[in-house]
């Protein structure tokens, strides 16, 4: 190790320059800015920058972002998964059986995590031992989970008429916020994404794990090389993958007290489009959780304006999703390529 | 006819070693020693065993039949990880660096510092930052040190640089031997001349340096010593200036036999 | 019509009391009205000869809480205004459709409607119906007025086909249409040159019938008018089941060579297979409809066996076809899940003259393309025209369609006859599109009711629609009333907001009545010689809604 000297005196400019230099650099500027242009857009529709909608917009993203944050950690690191719709809805009912049969909701909660956790690792063992590409892997295993909660469920739907306390803590309304401004009706759930991206980040960015992420997604063999445990990374990568998912399946029950087989179908694509909107790499190695949220945000802010221009039928606003996603695509690799 | 050791005790001493892949030999009874503080390359066509003798060496396969020796004491080097600890770091070409990542980042993978913020494990990144400046200058690689940012990806460096910081990343490391696989091939002509330059900075750093390559004219630059594989076997040891690259060449194509 | 209400009532374990005027005098049916509902009885089966004289006594009935059919006479609980709840009898129209399609595909080029009594509601319904059948197959026809004397009746005829000689296709309303036409044939010697069918039956037409001359008569199915009242009345006081809709049909049955001297043997015994594609052994919607057979089968005293693959199988499920067809059943009933694959089979079946009903799963004889007797199922347009209806009676203005799947031909069929039930009650309405995930749906529901906040009548398509709709209107602080909203099938969820007022009605497909339905109707064709009426029996739209929400749900899971 060298002798410390001291860090070079730099000029304030030049810290502007540098900060400005890094914020371009951020894989989250495109999307950032294709967020706000699509809000300034649509504030001129009637009622959009209303509190209503805007917390519409951030419930009907939330339970996709958890899904999103997972999906775009093991997208870093290269991987797909596309098995989380699956998942999603096993969580719901490992957590919705438990509560019926009068179960308490914490250990509900963990037990879902456990078993979607178990999940997530099943499609990281089957990638690392067998080799095959994650997609196919994953989407031989969203088959295999469908048939799985075909016999779990029994093939029925789950329903429950009662709220639990719990419920309200996991992903109820933010009612003294709804009082306070009518229709700020925000919920618990968006909180706890909030501080789910937050850590999941800060992991990223500031850990070892995080930084092998980043390596074994952008040249898997450099990183093992340096010694990088690939594997290891990647299945931990799967299994907080699935219990993201699981999680969005707990608080999907949390507030609809419902869970079905179906429930979770089509979440990985939007998952992996919020992720790509959000400045993340189909090719793994760079991308960004909070840009993932973003994404999120963008695609529901982009349906919400739809439904509310009622120019357009409303379930013609996934034409305007591709749009928006195959653009935001074009806008990040423009941003990336200049910087 | 072998040459006289440089120096009394080889580093690394590859004694009697052979590889069998089912009825294929890839190495028949090789003998291979590399010193401290001197260059030794590696020669040989496509197929003449070079890179199996190398994969042996840093772990990859075990050899059928030999030992090795480290610093005179046998050891098995099971896995690329056995290797890394030993000091043996090899610098591949395509493999050297992940090229999205930041140049500090890329020179810390695997081994980054971390402090305690709260109950936190965190990177260290000011320290990350700090120190691939400084060992990258200690190398001889200024631009760091002159404006250019380490939080670059590294991606946007040449082909030389990015040889240049996996070199000066495994001297940092305490590496004792340091294997450059192809370093220069692809290469521009300027960008040769640096990574040559590194190669000399490592060996007068006390480093024994294996260089591999194809081109002959960048080992007569470099090595102390060449060794020619052909066949699965070594066919020549000999200190620099016993040969001219027309004897070297003879020597790999088979023209002439040791 | 009696023996076939005491058979009923034999078969049901009914305790049957049939009243009715010693002369045609309806005052004193009338009388005999208010004589049933004193005696509290648990259904009511009425002939609504007279709507505006009977009106009120029906209604004092179903006010104390006794479900009431009509039968044999009547027009339907809307045309008659009386809220019954269904009128079994002769659908008119259908009558005539039914015809027109059997003549056009029997190969004729241009018909006629020889219509007796011309300005006569029930006769030129038959005419309609009878035009449009000819329509969609691509052929021209006209309605020809005759009167009731035939010889200058015949003379009309023979004009008219002296002016049109190339109309080939004929249907005569009744003997009294009949007669005068085969008095024509005869003398211009056009017997068996042109396709006729007739309405009802008489000692002419049946020799005409067995000459080959008509190819078929159509009758109203008296024996199921009164057999189908007390089957119905027993499903609504048992298993809170109703009909699916305002008219069911008992006719038309076709009366042609291959059934004409049918004998009827009401105690035959009967066996019937069932083959399905799912078991209740490991799809619990599949034990409801199990539930349906077994009850029918012990009722009517019908040996029926149920066959099914032990997972979801379909080339398993044509092979089960094939081994029913070998074991020479009296009938075979069978959800037509997979047209390609069961064609064949059930081809086999018919083949070997095993009476063929698809229960559940299939689009009815002519959409399948196989002569199968009915499709015993719901009806996806009529459900959404039935909830439609009901709900702009509820008193909304603007109407929405969540659509859960949009592009799914089912639900889209629902939305079609929601809007067209709208549309008719003067009602604009739309088709707001969610999709599978609850929250983005709920956002999207709450941004619709944003955008349009007039908006106060929505049907949703299901569990997966009301879920969110409810998860909005639980945030926007919905009242009981405020929205008119209706829903397809049930949940926990949904029961629970009929109870507490918030939703007017769930439609169900009634799977038990798919299961006892179809060996009911089986075993009449082969004791009675009575085929469905219509290629589609509906069993849905079952209307679940506060008056029997309760019995519903307590049997929630046997019986629905």
């Amino acid at each position: 190790m060298t002798g410390q000297t001291a860090p070079p005196p730099v000029a304030t400019s030049a810290w502007v320059s540098q900060l400005q230099r890094e914020f371009l650099r951020s894989p989250i500027v495109g999307p950032l800015a294709t967020l706000i242009i699509v809000f300034i857009l649509l504030s001129f529709v009637p009622n959009f920058l209303t509190l209503r909608s805007v917390s519409g917009i951030v419930n009907a993203a939330t339970l996709t972002g958890f899904i999103a944050v997972g999906v775009t950690l093991l997208m870093i690191a290269g991987e797909f998964d596309l098995s989380v719709g699956s998942i999603m809805a096993m969580g719901g009912y490992v957590f919705g059986f438990h509560v019926v049969a009068g179960g308490n909701p914490w250990t509900g909660l963990l037990l879902a995590l456990a078993v979607t956790g178990v999940m997530g690792l099943i499609n990281g063992v089957l990638l690392v031992r067998t080799g095959i590409p994650s997609f196919i892997v994953t989407l031989g295993t969203q088959f295999m989970y469908t048939g799985l909660l075909w016999l779990y469920s029994g093939s029925q739907m789950l329903q429950i008429t009662v709220d639990l306390p719990e419920f309200a803590i996991l992903n109820g309304r933010i009612d003294w916020l709804s009082e306070k401004f009518s229709g700020a009706n925000f919920r618990t759930a968006s909180l706890w994404l909030l501080l789910l991206v937050g850590v999941v980040h800060l992991v990223l960015v500031r850990t070892r794990f995080g930084n092998h992420v980043f390596a074994v997604g952008g040249h898997k063999d450099s990183a093992a090389a340096q010694g990088v445990p690939i594997n290891r990374v990647k299945l931990i990568c799967f299994v907080l993958s699935g219990m993201c998912a699981g999680l969005a399946g707990v608080l999907l029950f949390a507030q609809f007290k419902t869970v079905r087989i179906a429930t979770g179908a089509g979440q990985e694509l939007q998952a992996i489009a919020a992720a790509v909107v959000g400045g993340t790499l189909l090719s793994g190695g760079s991308g960004s959780i909070i840009g993932a949220l973003i994404g999120v945000l963008l695609i529901s802010t982009l349906r919400t304006g739809v439904v509310l221009t009622n120019v357009i039928d409303a379930d013609n606003f996934t034409a305007i999703v591709g749009v928006t996603i195959i653009g935001a695509a074009i806008l990040n690799n423009w941003v990336r390529n200049r910087t | 006819m072998s040459a006289a050791p440089s120096t009394d005790q080889p580093i690394v001493h590859m004694k009697n070693i052979s590889r069998r892949f089912g009825s294929i030999v890839a190495l028949e009874d090789v003998d291979f020693k590399v010193y401290a503080g001197e260059v030794t390359g590696l020669l040989g066509d496509n197929g003449a065993g070079k890179s199996t003798l190398i994969k042996i060496l840093t772990g990859v396969y075990p050899p059928t039949t030999g030992q090795i020796y480290f610093k005179g004491r046998p050891v098995n080097i099971t896995s690329p990880r056995v290797a890394r600890a030993l000091g043996i770091e090899t610098v591949y070409q395509d493999l050297a660096l992940v090229p999205l990542m930041s140049v500090s980042r890329n020179f810390f993978l695997g081994r980054e510092p971390v402090r305690w913020f709260g109950p936190f494990r965190l990177l260290d990144l000011k320290a990350m930052e700090r120190q691939t400046i400084e060992a990258l200058k200690d190398i001889g690689i200024e631009k760091f040190s002159k404006g250019r940012s380490v939080n670059e990806p590294v991606g946007k460096l040449s082909g030389g640089e990015r040889q240049s910081v996996a070199i000066g990343r495994a001297v940092h490391f305490g590496a004792s031997v340091l294997i450059l696989d192809e370093p220069t091939s692809a290469l521009s002509v300027a960008e040769t001349e640096k990574v040559l330059h590194y190669t000399q900075r490592a060996k007068e750093r006390g480093l024994a340096v294996i260089f591999i390559s194809h081109n002959m004219s960048h080992v007569m630059r470099v090595a102390d010593r060449y060794v020619v594989m052909r066949h699965g076997r070594k066919v020549a040891d000999y200190r620099k200036g016993e040969l001219t690259e027309k004897d070297l060449a003879d020597l790999i194509t088979g023209e002439r036999e040791k | 019509m009696k023996s076939a209400m005491e058979q009923a009532a034999s078969d049901l374990n009914l305790n049957l009391t049939i009243l009715g005027p010693d002369k045609f005098d309806l005052q004193q049916v009338a009388e005999l009205i208010d004589q049933a509902v004193a005696a509290k009885p648990d259904g009511l089966a009425v002939t609504v000869t007279d709507p505006q004289l009977f009106k009120d006594k029906i209604q004092r009935a179903i006010d104390a809480g006794i479900p009431v059919v009509g039968f044999n006479a009547g027009n339907g609980p809307e045309k008659d205004g009386i809220p019954y709840l269904t009128y079994i009898g002769q659908d008119e129209y259908q009558g005539g459709y039914q015809a027109g399609k059997r003549l056009a595909a029997a190969g004729g080029k241009r018909g006629v409607c020889i219509n007796h009594q011309v300005g006569g509601t029930n006769l030129d319904a038959r005419c309609k119906g009878f035009a449009d059948a000819l329509k969609e197959a691509g052929l021209k026809s006209e309605v020809l007025g005759i009167t009731d004397d035939p010889a200058t009746s015949q003379t009309t005829i023979s004009d008219y086909f002296t002016a049109n000689p190339d109309v080939d296709i004929a249907l005569t309303l009744g003997p009294n249409g009949a007669n005068p036409f085969y008095a024509f044939l005869k003398e211009a010697g056009l017997e068996g040159k042109i396709k006729h069918g007739t309405f009802d039956t008489s000692p002419e037409i049946n020799a005409a019938i067995e000459a080959g001359i008509t190819l078929f008569g159509i009758d109203q199915q008296p024996y199921l008018q009164g057999y189908g009242s007390l089957a119905t009345l027993a499903l609504v006081a048992r298993y809170g089941i109703k009909p699916a809709l305002p008219v069911t049909a008992t006719g038309p049955g076709f009366i042609t060579k291959e059934n004409l001297g049918f004998t009827p043997n009401p105690t035959r015994p009967v066996k019937i297979i069932a083959v399905q594609h799912a078991l209740c052994a490991w799809d619990a919607f599949w034990c409801v409809v199990e539930k349906g057979i077994n009850t029918a089968a012990q009722q009517m005293k019908v040996n029926v066996q149920v066959l099914g693959p032990d997972k979801f199988d379909l080339q398993k499920v044509a092979q089960l076809i094939d081994q029913a067809v070998a074991a020479k059943p009296d009938a075979i009933m069978l959800t037509y899940t997979d047209p390609d694959l069961f064609k064949e089979p059930v081809q086999r079946a018919l083949d070997a003259g095993i009476p063929v009903l698809a229960y559940n799963a299939g689009s009815g004889p002519d959409k399948d393309g196989i002569a199968y007797l009915t499709y015993l199922g719901q009806d996806e347009y009529q459900g959404g025209y039935q909830a439609g209806k009901r709900l702009a009676a509820a008193g909304g203005k603007r109407g929405v369609c969540i659509n859960h799947q949009v592009g799914g031909t089912n639900l889209d069929a629902r939305c079609k006859g929601f809007a067209d039930a709208l549309k008719e009650a003067g009602l604009k309405s739309e088709v707001l599109g969610i999709t599978d995930d609850p929250a983005t749906s709920q956002t999207t529901i709450s941004d619709y009711f944003t955008a349009n906040p007039d908006v106060d009548i929505v049907l949703t398509l299901g569990p997966n629609g009301a879920n969110p709709f409810y998860a909005y209107a639980k945030e926007a602080g919905l009242k009981a009333g405020d929205v008119k909203h209706g829903t397809f099938d049930i949940s926990p969820e949904i029961v629970a907001k009929i109870k507490e007022g918030f939703t007017l009605f769930a439609i169900d497909q009634q799977p038990f009545l798919q299961g006892y339905g179809g060996v009911m109707m089986l075993q009449l064709k082969v004791r009675q010689g009575i085929s469905p009426a219509l290629p589609i029996t509906p069993t849905g739209p079952g209307f679940v809604d506060a008056s029997n929400v309760d019995l519903v749900s307590a049997l929630s899971g046997e019986y629905r």
